[in-house]
């Protein structure tokens, strides 16, 4: 009969299902990493795009530049062997490494470097850090291993700023498909990527540095928090280097398969007030939201308390920080004196703008009900990405908001004419153009406390934590990058311990 | 007939155009600048307008609009702002996730829903109708996403029968490629099925006590062939409206579901692309699930027409 056949083969395929689900799962080889991450790159170019999760998966893997930033923050010669400085801080001699080659087999010369920098800077350029080439005047290339920068004035953040992913070397030929098929000089070559799943790199064998330890990395792109919790408990993954849900942590940290690390990012959560528009205007008015902000219940509400607080526009981390936070303490009475001296005794109400990440929601939940307490009605709305960009960044067009900003080493954008917040403050512009001239490690350092005072004092947003780099993965790996100095998952040191 | 079938390709060409004006012209109009998102807040302005530029946006809206639908002949449907490639080989991918699992939910659907609602009404009034009853409130009342939710914890990370999520491809061969499938299947067929089986239910219901029925049963033919020749037949009008428009949810749970199990589909796909406000994507998109919702109505039209043949003369 035609319906006992349909009902035996639906029965046989069952079987079959049940049998491959019964087979256990292939053993993880020791020599491949599988890393998950929450955001899909839009596509694998540093060079065009801002996206971190680009950078997440390219930089130092599959793209070097003259420099590169290590774990510790710090700038160190990558495709640059050595570089040697004029004593007036203008001119740069790279000697450049020899024998390197990309991943298609083009030597990287100094005309490749030339040619990388010239396309990061020239007029048709779409390059989002064109502002760390501007100090640049000339490049010659004298020799096939030596690039010649000179500086049109001293930039002491110059080296740095070569560092960045910004500045990566690619090659004439592969550049403009870098996008899809990114060719660098990295200890691994792009292999292949299955949008909206995964991102396959395999061990470059010709690379000029230390042989990788992986023979395979692939990445696996798993935005939802739940589901990231799945694919690690189930091996699927083997590291998440940001677990998008803090609050889980406890459970891999009572699993003796994995190692909870947390460390710091560049990421300052901060809450921007519009110094141009009243009642911002009044730096009394500023100082009282702040001391209404209990940095401590932000911390645990957002991130479940892994989070470091913050009293300035500087991350904790590096050794120039100054612990600020007791410059406005949390203190709901004087928050409401001042408020009254400002002539607000009864408060008034305020539109709060919070973009769409987690912990920028939570923040303005627990935010909106902190001020309240002082007597300022907050309005929460949340817009999304690109409208917070447009609305609030570029026009300015808002009251308050909380964002995290996280580019490295930012604390002179409040010294911008055009910085959202409107702080305007000549003394800040002229500690912002000391910091970039000098070339002294110590007044560096002097002008980099200065600043962060000045805007402890003058708030033009109140600081509130420091986003937390919280990973989870095997407690088999080591190697792994514990801080988020730059957005990055450098695998070059990293393995499976023996 | 072939009148019939003419006018309602008529409607369904014209709907399709309706579709395509607003969802381009809305999207349009919504706050948010593609090209600033995709360089963020350190750039200069040249850099953006080159930008804006290369993604053609210095172009008017309305050429912009003829452009897109003069594409839909040509197959070339315009560029993703984020990704850089042709929308079309965007969509390529996805749509070999998300049409199979579709399919999937709905094979599991009927093959749970039909004989369910059946068995409930041919025994109704007993423990079986009760169960059924019972079960499809459950259904019904449990989100997808916190039923895909549960099925990982208990199927996946309790006994690891399966992978949490993730699709290995077809390449990796078709019941691999299935098994990824079938969690993600399950969680969206459940609560169809509670409604196909309620509505099976009281279909067969009706056309039990129908004149027909008691003929058939008066001719001796048995309580079962007369139910599963007969009246399932009859009952299955409703039945099929239901599953046309439940077509509709099926695409929506399917965004939330493949998030779950992380499947690289169409829900995915518009899911990051409204996130990142890349409008050539959305709107795309968005004309692909119109135009599949509307074939799959005017597939529902034309079987009512196969059906009952009454309906042959409008």
């Amino acid at each position: 009969m035609a319906g006992s056949k349909m009902l035996n083969a639906a029965l046989l395929a069952l079987l079959a299902m049940a049998v491959s689900a019964a087979m256990p799962a292939l053993a993880q080889t020791k020599d491949t990493i599988t890393l998950g991450v929450s955001v899909e790159p839009p596509h694998l170019d540093p060079s065009s795009h801002v996206a971190g999760s680009i950078r997440e998966v390219v930089y130092a893997n599959v793209f070097e530049g003259l420099m590169l930033i290590g774990s510790d923050g710090k700038e160190y010669p990558a495709l640059a062997e050595k570089v040697d400085m004029s004593p007036n801080g203008k001119t740069y001699t790279f000697t450049l490494r020899k024998g390197v080659t990309f991943h298609d087999g083009t030597p990287f010369t100094s005309a490749t470097a030339k040619f990388s920098l010239d396309r990061a800077r020239g007029p048709n350029s779409v390059n989002a850090g064109k502002r760390l080439f501007e100090p640049i005047d000339t490049i010659d290339t004298p020799a096939v291993d030596r690039l010649v920068v000179t500086l049109k004035q001293p930039a002491s953040s110059f080296l740095y700023n070569m560092g960045s992913a910004d500045a990566i070397m690619v090659a004439p030929a592969t550049a403009d498909n870098a996008k899809q098929v990114p060719v660098g000089t990295g200890p691994f070559k792009f292999d292949r990527w299955a949008r909206g799943d995964r991102i396959e790199l395999s061990r470059y064998e010709k690379y000029w540095g230390k042989r990788a330890n992986f023979s395979k990395v692939t990445f696996r792109i798993i935005p939802d928090a739940q589901a990231q919790v799945a694919a690690l408990k189930t091996g699927d993954v083997d590291a998440f280097p940001v677990m998008g849900a803090p609050e889980l942590l406890n459970e891999f940290k009572a699993d003796p398969r994995f190692q909870v690390v947390v460390g710091q990012t560049q990421g300052e959560v901060i809450l921007p007030m519009n110094n141009r528009r009243k009642p911002f205007s009044d730096i009394r008015v500023r100082r009282a939201v702040c001391m209404a902000m209990d940095r401590k219940a932000i911390n645990d509400g957002a991130v479940a308390g892994y989070g470091t607080p913050i009293g300035s526009h500087f991350p904790p981390g590096d050794p120039d920080y100054l612990d600020l936070t007791g410059i406005l303490p949390y203190n709901v009475n004087k928050a409401k004196a001042l408020l009254a001296e400002a002539g607000l005794a009864s408060g008034f109400t305020t539109k709060l703008i919070l973009p769409p990440f987690p912990y920028t929601r939570r923040s303005g939940e627990i935010i909106q009900a902190l001020l309240a307490e002082v007597g300022i009605k907050a309005d929460l709305e949340v817009y999304q990405g690109p409208q917070w960009l447009s609305q609030v960044f570029r026009e300015a067009n808002f009251d308050m908001t909380v964002i995290g900003q996280t580019e490295p080493r930012d604390i002179d954008v409040y010294a911008r004419d055009d910085w959202y917040m409107g702080y305007g403050r000549p003394e800040f512009r002229a500690l912002a153009k000391d910091l970039s001239e000098t070339a002294s490690p110590t007044r560096r350092s002097e002008v980099l406390k200065a600043m962060q005072r000045m805007l402890a004092e003058d708030v033009p947003a109140c600081y509130l934590f420091q986003l937390p780099k919280t990973g989870v993965w095997s407690s088999k790996l080591q190697g792994l990058w514990k801080d988020s100095p730059v957005q990055a998952n450098d695998l070059t040191k990293a393995s499976w311990k023996p | 007939m072939v009148r019939f079938v003419i006018s309602r390709l008529f409607g369904l060409v014209a709907t399709l155009f309706a579709t395509a004006a607003v969802a381009f012209f809305l999207l349009e109009v919504i706050p948010g600048d593609p090209a600033l998102d995709m360089l963020g807040t350190e750039v200069r302005e040249d850099t953006l307008a080159a930008l804006r530029v290369q993604l053609g946006l210095d172009r008017p809206l309305w050429l912009r609009f003829l452009q897109w639908i003069g594409g839909f002949f040509t197959g070339d449907l315009g560029m993703s702002y984020r990704y850089r490639v042709p929308v079309s080989e965007l969509i390529a991918d996805p749509l070999r996730v998300t049409l199979p699992l579709g399919l999937f939910a709905i094979v599991i659907t009927v093959a749970i829903a039909l004989p369910l609602g059946a068995l409930a009404a041919r025994y109704r009034g007993k423990a079986l109708d009760v169960f059924v009853t019972l079960l499809s409130q459950i259904g019904l009342a449990i989100p997808n996403f916190w039923f895909a939710v549960l099925l990982t914890l208990v199927f996946s990370i309790n006994l690891g029968w399966f992978a949490a999520g993730g699709f290995p491809g077809w390449s990796a061969g078709f019941f691999e490629a299935l098994k990824a499938l079938l969690l993600p299947a399950l969680s969206l067929a459940l609560p169809q099925a509670a409604i196909i089986a309620r509505v099976t239910r009281s279909a067969v219901l009706e056309v039990l006590d129908a004149d027909f029925a008691r003929t058939a049963r008066a001719k001796g033919l048995t309580r079962n062939a007369t139910l599963w020749k007969h009246v399932l037949r009859n009952a299955m009008i409703p039945v099929v409206t239901v599953m046309g428009t439940q077509f509709t949810f099926l695409l929506a749970g399917s965004i939330i579901v493949e998030n779950v199990f992380y499947l690289p589909g169409l829900g995915r796909l518009i899911f990051q692309a409204i996130t990142q406000r890349d409008l050539v994507v959305i709107r795309n998109v968005v004309m692909l699930i119109a135009g599949l919702i509307m074939v799959m109505n005017f597939l529902v039209d034309i079987s009512y027409a196969i059906l009952n043949p009454r309906l042959r003369q409008r």
